[in-house]
């Protein structure tokens, strides 16, 4: 799929004087390779729909996600029910008698919030040490860098559940149900990738001529890394931030599926499997539906990310 | 080259510090202690002070820490508040489980991901191409514990093929294959991806057109000359992924009853059980940077175009 | 070196590893109806014991799942019958002798005892086993329940860091256990105990072997040393996987069972799934399965039902508005329908109409209906309560300890006060851990909290005594119960040597304690489990922390096929 073209195009961006007019053709072409890409605009479509689905969730959801009619619990999907009426839940209920379809939906919403919001934290905190790292270079990267080995020497999910689970009690855990607790601990954990990333890409960039260039005209350290460095390491950030929301999303389930997640009633599609787990080797459908749809999102954004850097670093498209 | 590595080998010492002192804090800040086990039960006052002391829980938190950093210097981790026994011990018990699953699973992971990347490579948009897509595409993107989920209720609950309860002796491959199976396969599609592209990468590059212009036969062209650039990037990808393989067994060994450190680890915390909660992760972060160490060296001697930062 | 794996090799393996699934489906275990109703003599039984236990000392164990390994292994000087929970003669030779005052007791056990290895079991290995409980360096959870014994609480409450070995001592003297011969324990009682008998079946006097714990330190627990007197002995100790227990050939009456293997599965829905893969002979039933084992012919005839020594309740903090209030304790206790709770939620046990002490327990009271559930009475009740108090009901938490399930029920019986009292209350559930630590004493406990009490060893004293005398108790310390007058009734009631007097006081005591209303009775425990076909000789009790515990030695499997 590298076709020289596309090779030479990417070989020409970091050699090319020209600011400006180079970034409008990288973006152009981006935008143009995005939009021939079958796979990316199928991926688009899925997250718009979620989307839509979340933010419409109290108009949609045809019951109240939180409850409960135990009389009712664990029904079958409509396809599993000869006598379903639409009077009825057309997904199920789960043992609480919860209408599935409803949880699904409102879970849409704590997925992409935790999707996006953390993944924004990741951006402007390990973007900035990352960018300060690489461009004041000496002790700052020092101390910046040690503190990022220290991080790193975590494994993620291992960290992401001590935080979770320690913290879960305490104030900070309550907020919004453990939300906020949740934003924070995936930013925490994720921060540092995000600043090693950009910490490279200036590296590599501090030298380049259009830096002296700038630095030459008495431009401001804040103006060079911020007009010069940092539009030119945007394509790899795009790439890693696009990875970083189904990561964030897989984190969420995996923490609610063991139960150190989200605080229920909060509907979320880990939580579903968790509470649904309890049941499954009988009644499979309240681990299966959130599970398809946690993969199908998933999925989504999966391709949106190869899609991203695809388009945006033509070198590495055959990934 | 010798400098760099030991001035890595020692920044692992205050990397650890801070581990340990990040893990500390962290445990200590949750609220309840390791006797609060269950709402029901209320120990008298003397009882639970006995056990405190017992425990040396009685000493403020800064002179525990040290206590603790001194004798883990000595490799003593103390002793299971939960579990009344040594810390070694119970490691020492778990480790080997959770070693074994990981290196199965790596070693599957690697057998599956190398001829698929490399075959997908070879034949691009063929058949073979698009079915190793779709693996490492469900690999990345279907969480383990639902894979695991869904391979219990088929397996076991539905054909009753497999059993999924414990690990036996570590020779019992019926007991083995899902729950290896199912940590292999994120780490088989992301080094299948990875494998796949640098292969592709490097049947593009200049030499390999030179060889082939030489008139070599393809075999060797694409074993001598592709493979070998190609399969860097996967090494250098190998420890990470062992990594992520030891952290994946987290939920593994939760879900098929594996008496492995990673179930020990999700119940130590939950159990307030301080030494095990601090050995495990530990254990885990050494691991880690030595994973990373390797890999940056890994990388400088395989590729000599890096060259390692003095 | 890598490039070395990818060759043909890699092909190999990958069909070895076909290879390997194809052989497993091959073997594939098949569940077949069981022979005659004759026990098989090298018959296994394979059952969950939940997670890995915490300890199987006995002088240290406080769970169910570590006592149920001790109770296999080890017997104490009495036992239970499992239909009454009375307290009936095991290793001992008969009842208690117990003098006139009820403060010297003396226990004679039954002659040519064993352990399992073979050697004598004397008056004196009983006696360490108690002395161990109350000494402070073993740190025991449960030493409290020997604290009537002379000497315990003082020599148990003694710091071993600060005290001198001297001091350690002469503490240890003091203590009134001794074997007076090979044969004959004696016990030295503070007060009269009546209920010290039922004490006697407990964990905490198990005859370990001083030299076992000597030789083995920490590690004494390990099959090597971890010798004992039951039905049973502890062969293998795969830890977090399983335990191996065999028949104990030296045992009084052998078992009939060969061999019982625990496995270690800590998710319900795993060991559900496990019985029905035939992986497990035993598994408990959790509300949520109910509908699928009901539904489904064959699994609906593998139900039993054993009880549970259990209570559940509602907690009021008595110390501070808005219930320090009986009245409105009493019309928060009567405006919940407990048998729809039992039905739309719990699903398994009974609802607690009666007192305090469930069914199925000594003291069990089925008059005491101060609590039933009555709204139109509950109205009155809340309208007489003070207005200062119904204004401290505003911002009202319900604090409980999260999960799924709590939730659930503590939503439901929100609804219920919201519907019949016109009460709003907001959720509050907090991690089970920070819960436990929250409700340790009045001063940080909240205002209504959610509580169960599951009984040590059947007695009325273990309940009333236990749970609710003021200051000292379990829930009384942390509900801030203080009724002088209960407190009068049950410490009479607890030196009793006349039974029918003691059983009058308790159950006085008792509605008195629903009356006040510490808290607000919701439902009796029970146990359900599925056992297939071929485990037969299982005599349950509501006291079983293993399953047939007081008749253990009975069960057996006839063939699987």
């Amino acid at each position: 799929m590298a076709t020289l073209a596309a090779t030479a195009s990417g070989r020409h961006h970091a050699d090319a004087p020209e600011l400006a007019r180079k970034q409008r053709s990288l973006w152009g072409d981006a935008v143009y390779r995005l939009k021939r890409n079958r796979a990316v605009m199928a991926a688009l479509a899925v997250v718009l729909v979620v989307a839509v689905l979340a933010t419409l969730a109290p108009l949609i959801a045809p019951y109240d996600p939180i409850r409960q009619d135990t009389p009712n619990s664990l029904m079958e999907p409509f396809w599993g029910n000869p006598k379903f009426t639409l009077a009825q839940y057309p997904l199920g209920s789960d043992q609480l008698g919860r209408d599935i379809l409803s949880r699904l939906i409102w879970s849409a919403r704590i997925s992409l919030l935790i999707g996006f919001v953390p993944v924004t934290l990741v951006f402007l905190v390990g973007a900035t040490v990352g960018m300060a790292a690489g461009f004041y270079g000496r002790w700052v990267d020092n101390c910046l860098m040690r503190i990022v080995d220290i991080i790193y020497a975590f494994p993620d999910l291992l960290f992401l559940i001590i935080i979770m689970a320690t913290l879960r009690g305490t104030f900070l855990g309550n907020l919004l149900g453990g939300l906020v607790l949740m934003f924070g601990a995936i930013a925490v954990v994720g921060w540092v990738g995000m600043a090693r990333l950009v910490r490279g890409q200036v590296l590599s960039l501090r030298e380049k001529e259009f830096v002296e260039a700038a630095r030459a005209t008495g431009a401001t350290d804040g103006r060079i890394m911020f007009r010069h460095l940092f539009p030119n390491t945007l394509a790899p950030i795009i790439v890693s931030v696009a990875f970083g929301v189904p990561g964030a999303i897989l984190a969420e389930a995996t923490l609610s599926f063991l139960g150190i997640g989200i605080k229920p009633p909060t509907p979320t599609w880990g939580v579903m499997i968790n509470e649904g787990f309890v049941v499954f080797s009988t009644t499979p459908w309240p681990v299966l539906l959130p599970a398809f749809c946690i993969s199908l999102v998933m999925l989504a954004f999966t391709f949106l990310g190869d899609g991203l850097r695809d388009a945006l670093d033509p070198r590495q498209r055959t990934k | 080259m010798v400098n760099y590595t030991i001035r890595r080998v020692l920044l692992m010492v205050p990397t650890l510090f801070f581990v340990a002192l990040i893990t500390f804090s962290l445990a200590h800040a949750a609220p309840g202690g390791p006797f609060d086990k269950d709402e029901n039960k209320k120990l008298p006052q003397q009882i639970e002070d006995n056990l405190t002391r017992y425990y040396g829980l009685d000493e403020p938190l800064p002179q525990q820490f040290l206590l603790y950093l001194g004798k883990a210097v000595q490799l003593d981790f103390g002793k299971s508040i939960q579990r009344n026994r040594s810390v070694n011990e119970i490691i020492a018990q778990g480790l080997p489980v959770t070693a074994q699953l990981g290196i199965q699973a790596l070693l599957l992971a690697l057998l599956i991901a190398l001829p698929l990347g490399i075959v997908s490579a070879l034949k691009q948009n063929s058949g073979v191409d698009y079915g190793s897509l779709f693996l490492a595409t469900i690999g990345t993107t279907i969480p383990s514990f639902v894979i695991a989920i869904l391979f219990i209720y088929i397996f076991g609950v539905w054909l009753r093929l497999l059993p999924f309860v414990g690990w036996g002796d570590g020779l019992d491959f019926r007991r083995m294959i899902m729950p290896t199976v199912i940590l292999a396969l994120p780490g088989a599609a992301f080094l299948t991806r990875i494998t796949r592209a640098s292969m592709l990468e490097a049947l593009g590059q200049d030499y390999v057109r030179t060889a082939r212009s030489k008139g070599l036969a393809e075999g060797t062209v694409i074993i001598r000359h592709a493979l070998k650039n190609a399969l860097i990037p996967v090494a250098t990808i190998v420890g990470p992924a062992t990594a992520g393989l030891i952290t994946g067994s987290f939920i593994i060994e939760t879900l098929f009853s594996i008496p492995g450190i990673g179930r020990l680890y999700i119940i130590s915390i939950n159990a307030r059980d301080y030494p095990i909660i601090m050995a495990t992760t530990l254990l885990y972060a050494f691991l880690i940077v030595i994973a990373n160490l390797s890999v940056d060296l890994v990388y400088g001697a395989l590729d000599p175009r890096i060259k390692v930062e003095a | 070196m890598i490039r070395r794996r990818s060759g043909p090799w890699s092909i190999a393996t990958l069909l070895l590893i076909l290879g390997l699934v194809v052989t497993a489906c091959t073997s594939a275990p098949a569940a077949s109806p069981p022979a005659a109703d004759v026990a098989d003599p090298n018959g296994e039984l394979i059952t969950n014991a939940g997670g890995e236990p915490d300890t199987i000392d006995p002088h240290k164990a406080s769970f169910q799942g570590e006592i149920a390994v001790i109770l296999s292994v080890f017997e104490g000087l009495m036992t239970l019958d499992p239909a009454t929970l009375k307290p009936i003669p095991a290793a001992a030779a008969k009842d208690p002798e117990v003098s006139a005052d009820g403060l010297t007791w003396k226990v004679t056990l039954q002659p040519g005892l064993k352990y399992s290895d073979g050697s004598a079991l004397t008056a004196a290995n009983y006696a360490y086993g108690f002395t161990r409980t109350c000494d402070p360096a073993t740190a025991g959870q449960y030493a409290f329940v020997l604290y009537t014994i002379v000497g315990c609480e003082e020599w148990n409450g003694m710091d071993v860091k600060k005290a001198t070995k001297a001091e350690l001592d002469a503490a240890k003297a003091k203590l009134g256990v001794k074997a007076n011969s090979v044969t004959e324990i004696q016990f030295t009682l503070k007060e009269a105990a009546p209920y010290f008998k039922s004490i006697l079946y407990m964990w905490v006097g198990m005859p370990v072997r001083e030299s076992d714990v000597t030789k083995g330190g920490d590690k004494w627990t390990e099959p090597v040393t971890y010798i004992g007197n039951g039905p049973f002995k502890m062969t293998e100790w795969k830890h977090s996987e399983k335990f191996v227990f065999e028949r104990n050939d030296n045992y009084r009456k052998p078992a009939k069972l060969k061999k019982w293997t625990r496995v270690m599965i800590n998710e319900g829905a795993v060991a559900f799934a496990a019985y029905r893969n035939n992986e497990l002979d035993v598994t408990g039933v959790g509300a949520e399965d109910l509908r699928t084992v009901e539904g489904d012919p064959e699994l609906k005839a593998q139900v039993q039902d054993a009880g549970a020594l259990a209570t559940f309740y509602y907690g009021f903090n008595i110390t501070k508005p808005p219930f320090d209030d009986n009245n409105l304790r009493l019309a928060f206790s009567k405006s919940f329908d407990r048998a729809a709770y039992m039905r739309d939620v719990q699903k398994i046990g009974k609802p607690a109409e009666g007192g305090f002490i469930p069914p199925g327990m000594p003291g069990y009271d089925a008059t005491d209906t101060t609590q039933k559930f009555d709204v139109a009475e509950a109205k009155k009740l809340f309208d007489a309560a003070k207005p200062a108090s119904k204004d401290a009901l505003k911002g009202l938490k319900f604090t409980y300890s999260s999960s799924a399930r709590t939730k659930t029920r503590v939503e439901w019986v929100t609804q219920q006060w919201k519907t019949n009292l016109g009460v709003d209350i907001a959720l509050d559930p907090v991690d089970r851990t920070a819960y436990t630590a929250l409700v340790k004493q009045a001063a940080t406990t909240p205002q209504l909290f959610s509580l169960g009490w599951i009984a040590d060893f059947p007695d009325q004293q273990n309940w009333h005594t236990t749970v609710w005398i003021s200051k000292t108790g379990v829930s009384g310390s942390r509900t801030g119960y203080n009724n002088p007058e209960f407190d009068k009734l049950v410490r009479a009631a607890d030196k009793e040597a006349d039974t029918a007097k003691r059983d009058a006081g308790y159950l006085a005591a008792g509605k008195m304690l629903s009356k006040d209303a510490p808290a607000a009775w919701i439902y009796y425990d029970a146990t359900k489990y599925l056992k297939k076909p071929w485990v037969k000789g299982v005599v349950n009790s509501s006291a079983d922390a293993v399953l047939g515990q007081f008749k253990i030695a009975e069960i057996f499997v006839t063939k699987k096929g």
